[in-house]
């Protein structure tokens, strides 16, 4: 068995070793003169495609539309032109979440303000917050 | 044209054909999504059973903030029906919600024909009859029943 050695080699020799060590910086760091050695990886980034995601925080993903339009929360309800925060989501005390551009509608329908879920009093939460990428 | 009332009609179209609820069928008409025509089918194990009843819906560009007006087509014997068709039901009037769709509606007033409401009644004799002649109240609508099978 024939085995090429460099000094500055860092070796683990399962014949000779009773105990292994195969934590990180005894197989992965590299030495000094690794490190001046080492061919240059050249790469020069023409282009690159970012993707995005974002959600609207809010609560169940199973019904994840606007109960009155229908569509998408992160969707355009009707009298918006973009999604984002010119279609925001509210919530109420009882908390439902609609479109605010569709709550709003219904309420003004209405004498007195109720949530078209649990027919509860509409009471106006905060907006929720958008989610970005990690959920 | 594209209105929200439209998108909405669509999104529901959408989904009765998707995730069809037993007993009741409705489509739009070719020519005018405001315009449905649907089918109800008497619920099994009751009076109503074989029953085809035919209902048209029509919605206004308010939907689905204001409740379509929901119109039976065929003759009907029912505590809660006038003579017109018309339908006495509160969740097409005061307690009506935009979160209801086409779904929803059809079967509520499925619902409607095994379970009436006897504190409004729309058809006195048949509600009179539900409460004194169970018999003869269920008689009449079983003769209703085959009338909708020769309905135009």
């Amino acid at each position: 068995m024939s085995r090429k050695r460099s000094s500055d080699t860092p070796i683990i020799d399962a014949s000779t070793s009773d105990s292994f060590d195969l934590s990180a910086s005894a197989l992965h760091t590299p030495t000094e003169s690794q490190l001046k050695n080492r061919p240059k990886l050249r790469v020069r980034i023409k282009k690159f495609h970012g993707v995005a995601h974002w959600t609207w925080n809010c609560g169940d993903d199973d019904d994840d539309v606007c109960g009155i339009c229908q569509s998408a929360y992160e969707g355009v309800a009707p009298g918006a032109k973009y999604p984002g925060d010119e279609c925001p989501v509210v919530v109420g005390k009882c908390r439902h979440y609609f479109h605010l551009q569709c709550i709003t509608t219904w309420i003004s329908t209405r004498n007195s303000p109720t949530c078209p879920m649990c027919r509860q009093e509409w009471d106006l939460g905060v907006e929720t917050s958008r989610d970005d990428g990690n959920n | 044209m594209s209105t929200s009332a439209r998108r909405r009609l669509l999104r529901d179209f959408k989904r009765l054909q998707n995730d069809p609820p037993s007993g009741v069928t409705g489509a739009p008409m070719d020519t005018n999504i405001m315009v449905w025509q649907a089918v109800i089918f008497g619920p099994d194990d009751t009076p109503w059973e074989g029953g085809t009843f035919k209902l048209t819906l029509e919605f206004t560009e308010d939907y689905p903030n204001k409740a379509p007006s929901v119109r039976f087509l065929t003759k009907m014997f029912h505590p809660n029906i006038y003579a017109d068709g018309q339908i006495c039901l509160d969740i097409l009037q005061n307690q009506w919600s935009p979160i209801y769709d086409i779904s929803a509606i059809l079967t509520s007033i499925q619902s409607l024909l095994c379970d009436p409401n006897p504190a409004s009644p729309a058809n006195s004799e048949a509600s009179r009859l539900f409460n004194e002649n169970r018999r003869e109240y269920n008689r009449r609508v079983r003769e209703i029943v085959e009338q909708s099978w020769v309905d135009e």
